[in-house]
């Protein structure tokens, strides 16, 4: 027997609309009962006198924003030339072109919800009146900063009604950026900000020059002006410039295989750091004689004599012979230390025999050996092109013993040690869980010593003991020490990161891999390794946010970046404008720069952990 | 046809893979020794041309440098300064450590609430906090601290609180002589405690009664705590043992300490063997033992015979005291354990005051100074800076792992505990918390860790800890290698003792699986 329902229209069916409204989100989410009132009540209380004071300390008369307003060039580059300045913004426009294009590649960005994109509208325009109604403001300030929080709150609510009634669904990300850009850059010509400025009987000196110039009782005081010219016009160019490759990339997507396209634009984004670095910032001043007479044919002979020597390792008549003989190779390799060589062949020489000890496991196949020469000479050349680059002396005239400084110098710090302690993480993970208890013994060692004791120790011992050590005329300068000392303390880290994900390879995996008849190298290389590396890609991710904070601890050292200068340079600065003592509101634009940094990394992480879906499987 | 069968050659040692994983194993081991040799012969070189040899006699030296806090300002020695900045970097760690896990869980906790203004509080407070260098922020509160008001005249006075750039002046207890007759008191109501509380348990199980065992807990502590107040220079009968056994310990050989080292180092490795060759026993006879078993092994015994050597070398290695006397290490360990019995058996002689002691902050003036006088306590800005960044930052790591460890709890406890009528506070307490604090523990011992090494960047608002004081030793006397040594030895055994204390509660908390 079956029973027949009627079919009643869907609107019919549909469960009746919950209430909705201001006041019932209110009483469901925040007086919930009487607890929850009270500790809204408070917590309310809390959030209004932060806020306040926030802005009471922001807007104090007596703040001197200036101090950073008119420090901006030397908080990104320090005391990068002036002159040169055309450097530092095409090493910016290039970042901007890689994003672009990688944005457009991938197609990131796909449509947000109409109604949550309302929604946070609302927020920020409600928090802003209510900041103009807190902050100690003019009655004029008051009622600008209400009027823009209303504008941007009604906007909000318009288009969350729009939702609400079905017109509008959702709203492409790309939109939202695009606006944001226009909105940018109406700001930058517009806004004024605090910039110092003397007057000297009643007249406004005008250059930086003349107001180092001016005497001792001129007075000093605080002009408005909109973001320094030199600055809008670059920025202006950059966002533009970053559309037009969007759309370019977009138009071309189609036409580009796809593993092309990946493979050109990973290959940008790995040369375009050294090449902004040692290159276009560096600018190094390269002795073409040595170049054509020394590098060139070292770096030519070593990729063909070693390339025909690694196509005789790699083949199988090679054999056990072939074996003796790369060992032979590594032991003269070592041994080249011990003599006077250029550095250069010592370096070309190891990296040939650890490849022609790696020959037969990797090259030994038809594809996989052109590959492997293919690597060889791409390497030969580039090791050797940059040991060229950064023996040469560099043009740029700075009058510190480094080229870069500030966030520029963060950055480099950051970046290098990542990717320098990325290859030894690795190792030592590896070397903790091999089976060989020596090699156990020494990572276990390493990596609990090195992680037992603070950084700022072992930054101290790189500055205070390594240059003692070092044989005479071998000089390390400050940045590289600094590098090392982070590098062999992150790579401790990264090493435990790294080990808990090849422990969390199933041993199904190894077995497997055994019995395809695989060696302990291919198995680890192509099974174990990228299986263990992706499923601690977000603890690694945290790792590098961790290193990123850590490079501030350079401070200490003496090394010039973003948070010295915030703290020691420009507290102390009297010439041409006084800034003495205003270490506040320096560290608080530091703070806000690393934030913003720290803050897209770890959202990047999380995006990244839930398309890995690592911990659901 | 014939079938020729190869004979089965022996390996030869080339292809021989227990061979070559030795030969390499000691081939990178040669390698990396030789590269500390080279680095330390180097070195070596290069201290002798500019007469620098690194040895012990700085920790006797006069350190010179008044310290700006800690238990003794102007130390006499190296040694003395290098403890003051060490008791300074506990202080802080446990301090903050304290304050931290307390923070950080009420914000782990707003961070789950329902309520949705806490809510998004304790999410602004993480985001922010733990995205900003903790360096930077050490400096920011330095920077507050030294920009708050001077002191004037007007202040001259006492308080609860008073803020100004010589520190906060704090209301505080100190203790004074019969503070640890009456901990004894304290220590013997704790444990009282349990059997009391383990008995009102027992009740409670066995009837079905709300007998309220916390609170009989606190109520028995509380009793001994307020006994011990008054009764306690009746334990000043234990003065003359003390002072017995600092006389026994001074009468010691000084060789005594070495053998009892080494006696309990061979005696570890022993056991750690015994233990180990148990382990690889099975009903199924006694498992083979690979190379890697057997390097273990040799290594246990190599390590104990090695301790023991050492603690006659070092037990028998004389330094110079600040007194000018040659004295072994050996002997000045006696000395140290003696005097430590010594000043037990003074403090419970009966002449102390009462235990504890309150007192207010007071602002005095001093010649022309105006400064803070000696009752209650002053948080030096210094203090305040380091002791104010590492507990707010560490608290808002502490807070995600909380957060965590809460969401990590099966949500069918809290649908079961809600069905039994529990209510919010209760189920929080009673199920969800004792289950999470399982999952919680080891990464909250890692953040542990972390603050106590986070201390060191004191040296950035020259907070006086063990790496600042070091660093100036090193600026004073050039004996950078030594005091490298020392810090890593605080360090590592610091990190060591934390580990092993989050490692006993990891084992007691442990899920027993069957």
């Amino acid at each position: 027997m079956t029973t027949q329902i009627d079919a009643a229209p869907l609107e019919e069916q549909a469960p009746e609309r919950p209430p909705q409204g201001p006041l019932v989100w209110l009483r469901e989410n925040m007086f919930s009962s009487l607890p929850s009132g009270i500790m809204s009540v408070v917590a309310i209380a809390i959030v209004l006198a932060a806020v306040r004071g926030l802005l009471a300390f922001v807007f104090d008369p007596t703040r001197r924003w200036d101090a950073v307003t008119f420090n901006t060039r030397l908080l990104m580059v320090q005391a990068y030339p002036q002159g040169q300045s055309a450097r530092v913004w095409i090493s910016v426009g290039i970042v901007v072109v890689l994003l672009a294009a990688t944005l457009a590649f991938y197609r990131l960005g796909g449509r947000l919800a109409a109604k949550k994109v309302g929604t946070v509208l609302m927020a920020v325009g409600g928090s802003v009146a209510v900041a103009g109604i807190l902050g100690p403001f003019s009655t004029s300030a008051t009622v600008a900063w209400v009027a823009v929080g209303v504008v941007v709150l009604a906007a909000g609510f318009g288009l969350r009604r729009l939702a609400v009634i079905g017109r509008v669904e959702s709203v492409p990300v790309l939109g939202i950026v695009l606006a944001a850009l226009v909105v940018g850059l109406a700001v930058i010509w517009t806004i004024d900000l605090p910039v110092p400025a003397k007057i000297v009987d009643g007249v406004e000196v005008t250059t930086q020059a003349d107001a180092a110039l001016a005497p001792a009782g001129s007075e000093q005081t605080i002009v408005f002006r909109p973001i320094a010219t030199t600055t809008t016009g670059p920025w202006t160019i950059l966002a533009l410039l970053g559309v037009a490759v969007y759309w370019l990339v977009k138009l071309l997507r189609g036409a580009v295989p796809r593993d092309l396209g990946r493979s050109v634009l990973l290959a940008a984004w790995v040369v375009s750091f050294p090449l902004i670095v040692l290159v276009i910032l560096r600018d190094p001043d390269l002795d073409y004689g040595k170049f054509f007479s020394f590098y060139v044919p070292v770096a030519l002979g070593f990729a063909v004599v070693g390339g025909l020597a690694l196509f005789y390792f790699a083949s199988a008549r090679a054999g056990e012979a072939g074996k003796a003989l790369a060992a032979l190779l590594f032991v003269i390799a070592l041994g080249s230390f011990l003599v006077s060589v250029p550095f250069l062949i010592r370096f070309l020489l190891l990296f040939l025999a650890v490849f022609a000890l790696a020959a037969p496991t990797f090259g030994s196949h038809g594809g996989s050996r052109r590959s492997f020469l293919a690597i060889w000479v791409g390497l030969v050349l580039v090791a050797s092109y940059l040991f060229a680059i950064i023996t040469a002396p560099s043009t740029i005239e700075v009058p510190g013993n480094f080229f870069l400084g500030g966030l520029a110098l963060t950055l480099l710090l950051s970046i290098t040690t990542i990717v320098a302690s990325f290859p030894l993480g690795v190792l030592l993970a590896l070397a903790r869980t091999s089976t060989m208890p020596i090699f156990r013994m020494l990572a276990t060692g390493y990596i609990e010593v090195v992680r037992g004791v603070p950084l700022i120790t072992w930054l101290l011992v790189m500055f205070l003991m390594f240059p003692v050590a070092l044989p005479e005329g071998i000089e390390v300068g400050g940045v590289v020490r600094a590098i090392m000392a982070m590098t062999f303390f992150s790579a401790a880290y990264l090493a435990e990161n790294v080990r808990g994900g090849l422990q969390s390879v199933g041993r199904g995996q190894v077995e497997a891999s055994k019995a395809l008849g695989m060696s302990v190298a291919l198995q680890t290389v192509f099974i174990t390794l990228p299986q263990a590396l992706r499923a601690v890609i977000p603890a690694i991710v945290g790792q590098v946010i961790a290193l990123f904070k850590d490079t501030s601890l350079v401070t200490i050292v003496g090394l010039f970046d973003l948070l010295h200068i915030a703290r020691q340079v420009i507290p102390a600065q009297s010439q041409p404008f006084s800034f003495l003592g205003s270490i506040k509101e320096t560290l608080l634009f530091v703070a806000v720069v690393y934030w913003v940094f720290t803050f897209t990394f770890s959202r990047i992480s999380l995006r990244l952990e839930k398309r890995l879906g690592v911990g659901e499987r | 046809m014939t079938v020729r069968v190869r004979e089965r050659e022996k390996t030869p040692l080339w292809r021989n893979a227990t061979f070559l994983k030795w030969l390499a194993q000691l081939v990178v081991l040669a390698a990396v020794v030789g590269l500390f040799v080279l680095l330390g012969s180097q070195a070596a070189a290069n201290f002798s041309k500019s007469n620098i040899s690194f040895g012990w006699r700085w920790l006797s030296d006069p350190f010179g440098v008044n310290i700006r806090e800690g238990i003794d300002v102007s130390p006499d020695s190296g040694a003395r300064a290098l403890v003051v900045g060490a008791v300074n970097t506990i202080r802080i760690s446990v301090t903050g450590i304290i304050a931290a896990t307390v923070l950080g869980t009420v914000i782990g906790i707003a961070r789950l609430s329902k309520n949705w203004i806490v809510n998004k509080i304790a999410a602004v407070y993480i985001e922010t906090i733990r995205n900003i260098p903790l360096l930077v922020q050490i400096v920011f509160w330095s920077a507050i601290a030294i920009s708050l008001p001077e002191l004037a005249a007007d202040d001259i006075g006492e308080y609860w609180f008073k803020p100004s750039n010589k520190g906060f002046g704090i209301a505080w207890v100190s203790w004074n002589g019969g503070f640890f007759p009456w901990l004894v008191f304290v220590a013997v109501g704790v444990i009282a405690g349990r059997y009391v509380s383990r008995w009102r348990h027992r009740i409670q199980e066995q009837t079905g009664r709300l007998t309220y065992p916390g609170w009989w807990w606190l109520g028995t502590v509380a009793a001994f705590a307020a006994a011990g107040w008054f009764a306690w220079p009746l334990l000043q009968f234990l003065a003359p043992v003390f002072a017995a056994i600092a006389d026994f310990v001074d009468g010691l050989p000084a060789v005594t300490v070495s053998i009892v080292i080494a006696v309990a180092a061979v005696a570890g490795a022993g056991l750690w063997i015994r233990r180990f060759f148990e382990s690889r026993r099975t009903p199924a006879g006694f498992g083979k033992l690979t190379d890697d078993d057997w390097f273990r092994v040799i290594f246990a015994a190599f390590a104990g015979v090695a301790g023991a050597v050492l603690a006659f070398a070092i037990g028998g290695f004389e330094i110079v005291t600040t007194t000018g006397e040659q004295r072994s290490i050996a002997e000045l360990t006696l000395i140290g354990i003696s005097n430590f019995f010594d000043w037990l058996g003074r403090s419970f002689e009966a002449n102390g005051g009462q235990p504890l002691e309150f007192s207010k902050a007071s602002v005095v003036q001093r010649g022309n100074f105006i400064n803070f006088g000696e009752t209650g306590a002053v948080m030096s800005p210094p203090f305040f800076a380091v002791w104010t960044g590492v507990t707010l930052y560490t608290a808002s790591f502490i807070a995600e792992i909380v957060r965590g460890g809460i969401l990590a709890v099966s949500k069918g406890q809290t649908e079961a505990a809600m069905a039994v009528g529990l209510r919010r506070s209760q189920y929080l307490r009673f199920i969800i918390l004792p289950q999470a604090f399982r999952i919680i523990l080891p990464p909250l011992g890692n953040q542990y860790l972390n603050l106590f090494k986070n201390t060191s960047l004191g040296i950035a608002v020259a907070f006086p800890d063990i790496v600042q004081v070091g660093f100036t030793l090193i600026n004073q006397t050039g004996q950078s290698l030594p005091i490298v040594l020392v810090w890593m030895l605080f360090f590592l055994s610091g990190s060591l003792m934390i580990s092993a204390v989050v490692n006993y509660y990891n084992r007691k908390m442990k899920l027993v699986e069957r």
